[in-house]
């Protein structure tokens, strides 16, 4: 009998990581698109909540941790399968029609990479402030009188950037795309199949795709609109 | 040549007991030094395999297919009969017993088949502790149905793939014991000759069907479980694949070939669509229970069978046997739709089929309840016919469908060759003239789990152990001939296909030495197989060559047997002046066309010996006696 | 019917192959698709060529020997249909066919559509049975088993092997194949004392045979001859997910 470790690295075992760590993700990206919606609460909803998440400090970094180590192993278990898999057949065929797979699924690896892309953007962005210094480093003045970081001012001024918005709305739509076969697909992964709730599964999968959709794509679109200033 | 049938004394329910307490037995630590050779991993193989590496021995196991679970015993739909009684309507040992010597219309060894009875149980067992889904009850107990004509619900079976359940329990015994080094599998390994060193089965030559080696395999014993030969037809419900080449060379070494003539013909498959036919398939006989058979009374009437008035139609079992009607015995059923055919009433193209109508079942029982019971099958006819059976009756006719024939062999399962061991379908079997439903899988696994493990022990301590290695000269000259018969055959060039001559000698089989047969005709078709066979020789084109996958190649190799095996087939069929079960001699019936016995004349086994192509075989008889059954003629009126 | 057949060709394991094109005409709507190719190897015979080298037996749809790509769907467009039940009524006059062998590293290609499917028996020898000698084993009906959960496992224990799944599968995986035997003998009671031992031991096989993972298309389920759900797939991941934490 090998170890854990071996047991760990089967492709079966990889999935599971890869469930966990994408569901882990999906969890996060809900949590991420409710504060986010706060942008239409005006500066002072969404800056403070902004300085809450700040206020959270230790319990902060823990949960940035876990879902950078989320992030970490589902790209590198993601990479590592792929390798696998490409491995596994060599030679294509000259013909295939797919019948059960879908678009989605068979481009979790290229909407996956796209994303990480974007992400990369993303973080340099909005969390380290490598885009555009001057937006980030607005402040604001909380009516508890705290002064704190201008989330509201850096986004509503750089989604004004017609550019900005359009590639965020390109990767928001590359994340829907992930996120149609992701989440049935992890249950399925966990070994959570019954006729009696698969549907279920399929339907909140993209429901909760859609929802990233409408949610994230709502920022945006309500900035270059003028909704929101 | 010596045939002793080694049946053990006393009474018959204590003959295997008492046998198997003093039969001879290896140490176990020695046990490992005994190579045994397995050929085949059907049902017979794959179990005897699994079950003597499970004792200690050296199990080689060869199969020319590419893994074990592809052997013919998949394709079994029916089920497998056992004396459970469970469902506790009066089945015992005895029963099952009495019903297979009848069936089989008195012409097996009354010790075998009671053996045969009493280790059915223990092969239910086996399974289940395998892991053989057999269908349940809700109550979770197993489910029991009636087969073939049974008065007794004995037959266990897995929906309609019983033969893929148990051969995959078979499969998963052996490679476990592959998986534990205890066995080794020589997969499309295709065996091409019998070694024999003083006169004892010593090892065979096989070919790989991929790279076309050679290798000659030396060992204590051989155990040949090879299968039918219902291919000697060429279109048969037998797999494409399944052969009489293990057993016929054997033959040619000298085994005795028991009974070759004995086949079951089924009447329930599917017609002949065109020229183009490569197989026949077997829908399940169950069909007969709702569905009514009939023809036009008039020759030649091409109506659309909807339009053809009741009082027009001949529904010809219940004419002829009104108890049994639709569900007459196989060889009674095949018959009689032959003989519509015959006088021109068939139906559908080339006009040899008969209807199986459900339209008075529909009627009565609602085509959903029709459905329930048959869906499958309907399916199935659909997919290959392209009829719907719902609206336009099912055409069926007659198939061959198992060998009762095969290798001679004692009550220890040992051919007249010390050594040789033939198993299953492979040897004349315990099924006499005929065969019941539900009783090959029977006998392959009762074959391989419970009797060769007893019996093989007792050869390997009855002889001083040989060590014979592969350089032996008579290895060598056996592969040379193989080599030699390989290099014959590929340097031909000659015009004609394999699959032309396979498909010739199949119809004049067919024709002459198949559901009927005559004195004539037999003498015929003795005359037409050398001739096709001197063809074969001179003007059989094989493309390609002996070192690579040559599927041509190998077909050739069967066929060239194929094509001396009818010959004793014949012989054998012309010898025997009497019916019996799967032999109908035209001239040897009853004034109602019913077969006609001869037990004063013919009550043996027909055991041939060779003694060259194309010469008439030696026959030798085994007498049958019968203690525990009377004789009796089979009626079904 | 008239036919246009590109066929992949490939005279070994060692050399390399191509498509090549055939005419066929006079296809009766009744033949079998192997039919339609024994037809086909006659003539290539009659012109003194090697014909194509295709696996098949029992031409029943159940041994598991045939198999190929037809217009690139396993076993062709019929679905629950092995390539032997598969006939040409379901095809037009004047098609076009492409037909390849499964394609997967751990289905080297013999020749021409025959493929060597060996790892299935090494992922079987590796743990898909139970561990039982011949005789000495309790009476058949001295283990209750509810018909539910025996035609769950019967399910299970129809496939027949043949790699569709694998040849369906974007990724060559054999998720469907191992977990339809995990799950077969994993429902029964006969199967509980190793039932954590197999799937260790099947999967590891699996992985070491160079099947790809599941990425949960499941066109393993669209292509099987025998309608075997993925349910067991997800089985077999419940199984594995325990077994990783407990045996040792
Ligand atoms: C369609 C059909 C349905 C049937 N249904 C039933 C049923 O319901 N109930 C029932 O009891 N019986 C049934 N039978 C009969 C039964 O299936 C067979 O008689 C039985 O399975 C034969 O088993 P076997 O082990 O003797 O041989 P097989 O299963 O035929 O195995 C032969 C083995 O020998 C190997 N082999 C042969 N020649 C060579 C060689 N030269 N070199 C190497 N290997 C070789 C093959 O590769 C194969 O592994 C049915 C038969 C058919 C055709
Ligand atoms: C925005 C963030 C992401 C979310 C929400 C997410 C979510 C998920 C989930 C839940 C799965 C299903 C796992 C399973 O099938 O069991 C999955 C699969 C996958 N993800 Fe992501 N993921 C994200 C980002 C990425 C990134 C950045 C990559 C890039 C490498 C990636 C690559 C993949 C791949 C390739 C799969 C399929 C796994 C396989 O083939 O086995 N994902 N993802
Ligand atoms: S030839 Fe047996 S399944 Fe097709």
């Amino acid at each position: 009998m090998a170890s854990i470790r071996t047991y760990l690295q089967s492709t079966i075992m990889s999935k599971v990581i890869m469930a966990l760590s994408g569901l882990a993700v999906i969890g996060f990206l809900l949590a991420h698109l409710a504060g986010n919606l706060l942008v239409f609460g005006g500066p002072e909803a969404i800056n403070k909540y902004g300085q809450g998440l700040r206020d959270l400090g230790g319990l902060l970094w823990v949960l940035r941790g876990g879902i950078v180590v989320a992030f970490i192993a589902h790209i590198f278990t993601s990479i590592h399968l792929k390798q696998r898999n490409a491995s596994a057949r060599k030679v294509s065929y000259a013909n295939t029609q797919p019948v059960n797979s879908t678009f989605a699924s068979r481009t979790m690896l290229i909407s996956g990479l796209s994303i990480l892309i974007y992400l990369l953007f993303h973080l340099s962005h909005f969390t380290w402030g490598m885009v555009s210094t001057k937006s980030f480093n607005g402040s604001y003045i909380l009516q508890d009188g705290r002064i704190v970081h201008d989330v509201y001012a850096m986004v509503v001024a750089d989604f004004q950037n017609p550019i900005i918005s359009i590639v965020y709305i390109v990767a928001v739509t590359l994340v829907m795309f992930h996120t149609t076969h992701a989440f049935s697909s992890a249950f399925q992964t966990l070994g959570i199949n019954h006729p009696s709730y698969n549907g279920l599964i399929k339907k909140a999968g993209l429901g909760i795709a859609i929802l990233f959709w409408i949610g994230y794509v709502s920022i945006p679109v309500a900035i270059l609109g003028q909704f929101v200033k | 040549m010596q045939l002793n049938a080694n049946i053990p004394d006393g009474p018959i329910a204590g003959k295997w007991d008492d046998h198997k307490a003093h039969v001879k037995l290896v140490n176990p630590a020695n046990k490992r030094k005994f190579k045994v050779l397995v050929v085949g991993t059907g049902l017979a193989g794959a179990s005897a395999a699994a079950t003597l590496a499970e004792l200690g021995y050296d199990v080689h196991v060869l199969t020319f297919h590419d893994s074990p679970r592809r052997a013919h015993s998949i394709a079994a739909q029916g089920g497998i009969n056992a004396a459970k009684n469970y469902q506790n309507d009066g089945d015992s040992i005895y029963r099952l017993f009495y019903d297979t010597v009848k069936g089989g219309d008195f012409r097996a060894r009354e010790a075998n088949v009671y053996r045969l009875a009493q280790v059915s149980v223990n092969i239910i067992d086996q399974c289940v502790a395998q892991g053989v889904p057999f269908a349940r009850e809700y109550g979770g107990l197993l489910d029991n149905r009636s087969f073939g004509g049974a008065q007794v619900s004995r037959t266990f079976y897995a929906a309609g793939q019983t033969g893929q359940q148990l051969l995959i329990g078979a499969y998963q015994a052996l490679m476990r014991m592959v998986g534990a080094g205890k066995a080794k599998l020589w997969a499309r390994e295709e065996m091409l000759d019998l070694v024999l060193v003083d006169g004892h089965a010593k090892g065979v030559i096989s070919r790989n069907l991929v790279t076309g080696a050679i290798t000659r395999h030396a060992a204590d014993a051989v155990l040949l479980c090879t299968g039918g030969y219902g291919n000697v037809f060429f279109l048969s419900t037998n797999a494409k694949n399944s052969n009489v080449t293990a057993t016929y060379r054997a033959y040619k070494k000298g085994a005795a070939f028991g009974n070759p003539c004995y086949t079951q013909i089924h009447p329930t498959c599917i017609p002949v669509s065109g020229d183009h036919q490569s197989k026949l398939t077997l829908m399940s006989e169950s069909l007969r229970n709702d569905g009514r058979i009939w023809v036009p009374k008039t020759k030649g009437d091409t109506r659309k069978p909807s339009e053809i008035p009741e009082n027009e139609r001949d529904y010809y079992l219940e004419r002829k046997y009104p108890s049994f009607g639709n569900l007459s015995p196989r060889d009674i059923a095949s018959r009689a739709a032959k003989q519509v055919c015959d006088e021109g009433r068939g139906v559908g193209p080339g006009g040899l089929g008969v209807y199986l109508d459900f339209a008075d079942a529909i009627k009565r029982l609602g085509a959903n309840v029709v459905k329930q019971r048959y869906g499958n099958l309907f399916e199935m006819y659909e997919r290959i016919t392209g009829e719907n059976p719902y609206e336009v009756p099912m055409r069926i006719y007659p198939a061959v469908h198992y060998t009762m024939g095969g290798l001679w062999v004692d009550y220890n399962l040992m051919s007249n060759i010390p050594g040789l061991h033939v198993l299953g379908e492979a040897n004349f079997s315990d099924h006499g003239a005929n065969r019941l439903g539900a009783s090959a899988l029977m006998q392959g696994l009762a074959d391989g789990y419970f009797v060769i493990p007893y019996t093989l022990g007792h050869y390997f301590a009855s002889f001083p152990k040989m060590n014979i290695t592969t350089d032996h000269p008579e290895f060598v000259k056996a592969e040379e001939e193989v080599k030699g018969k390989l290099n014959r055959l590929l340097n031909i060039k000659g015009k004609r296909s394999v699959l032309s001559f396979h498909r010739e000698l199949g119809k004049i089989m067919w024709d002459y030495c198949g559901m009927a047969r005559t004195k004539e005709g037999l003498e015929k078709a003795l005359e037409l197989i050398p001739k096709l066979r001197e063809e074969f020789w001179q003007n059989v084109t094989i493309p390609g060559s002996g070192e690579e996958l040559n599927q041509n190649l190998e077909h050739a190799g069967r066929v060239a047997d194929f094509l001396e095996f009818a010959e004793l087939m014949c012989y054998d069929a012309h010898h025997r002046n009497e019916s019996c079960g799967g032999h109908f001699r035209e001239e040897y019936q009853t004034e109602d066309g019913e077969a006609l016995r001869n037990d004063e004349e013919y009550s043996y086994v027909a055991a041939w010996e060779y003694t060259g192509v194309g010469n008439k075989p030696i026959l030798h008889k085994e007498n049958l006696e019968f203690n525990e059954v009377k004789l009796a003629v089979r009626s079904y009126k | 019917m008239k036919l246009k057949l590109h066929i992949w060709r490939q005279k070994n394991a060692a050399t390399s192959g191509k498509m090549t094109s055939y005419e066929m005409d006079n296809v009766s709507p009744d033949m079998s698709f192997l039919e339609m190719l024994d037809v086909l190897n006659e003539k290539i015979i009659e012109r003194g060529e090697e014909p194509v080298a295709f696996e098949h037996d029992c031409r029943e749809g159940i041994c598991g020997s045939c198999g190929m790509m037809i217009n690139g769907m396993a076993h062709g467009p019929e679905k629950l249909t092995t390539t032997c039940q598969l006939h040409m009524r379901k095809f037009n006059d004047g098609d076009e066919i492409t037909i390849e062998p499964w394609r997967a590293e751990a289905f080297p290609v013999i020749k021409d559509l025959v493929v060597d499917r060996s790892s299935f028996d090494r992922i079987i020898a590796s743990g898909g049975y139970v561990n039982v000698n011949t005789g000495g084993v309790p009476d058949a009906n001295a283990i209750p088993i509810g018909k539910k959960v025996a035609d769950y496992a019967f399910n299970a224990a129809a496939c027949i092997g043949c790699g569709a799944c694998v040849a369906a599968c974007p990724n060559a995986s054999a998720m469907l194949f191992t977990s339809a035997k995990i799950s077969h003998l994993g429902s029964l009671p006969q199967g509980q004392v190793e039932r954590m031992d197999r799937v260790i031991n099947m999967v590891s096989t699996m992985d070491n045979e160079g099947f790809g993972g599941c990425t949960n298309h499941l066109e393993c389920e669209a292509a099987c001859p025998k309608g075997i759900s993925a349910e067991y797939i997800a089985q077999m991941n419940r199984d594995m997910m325990k077994a990783t934490f407990t045996v040792r």
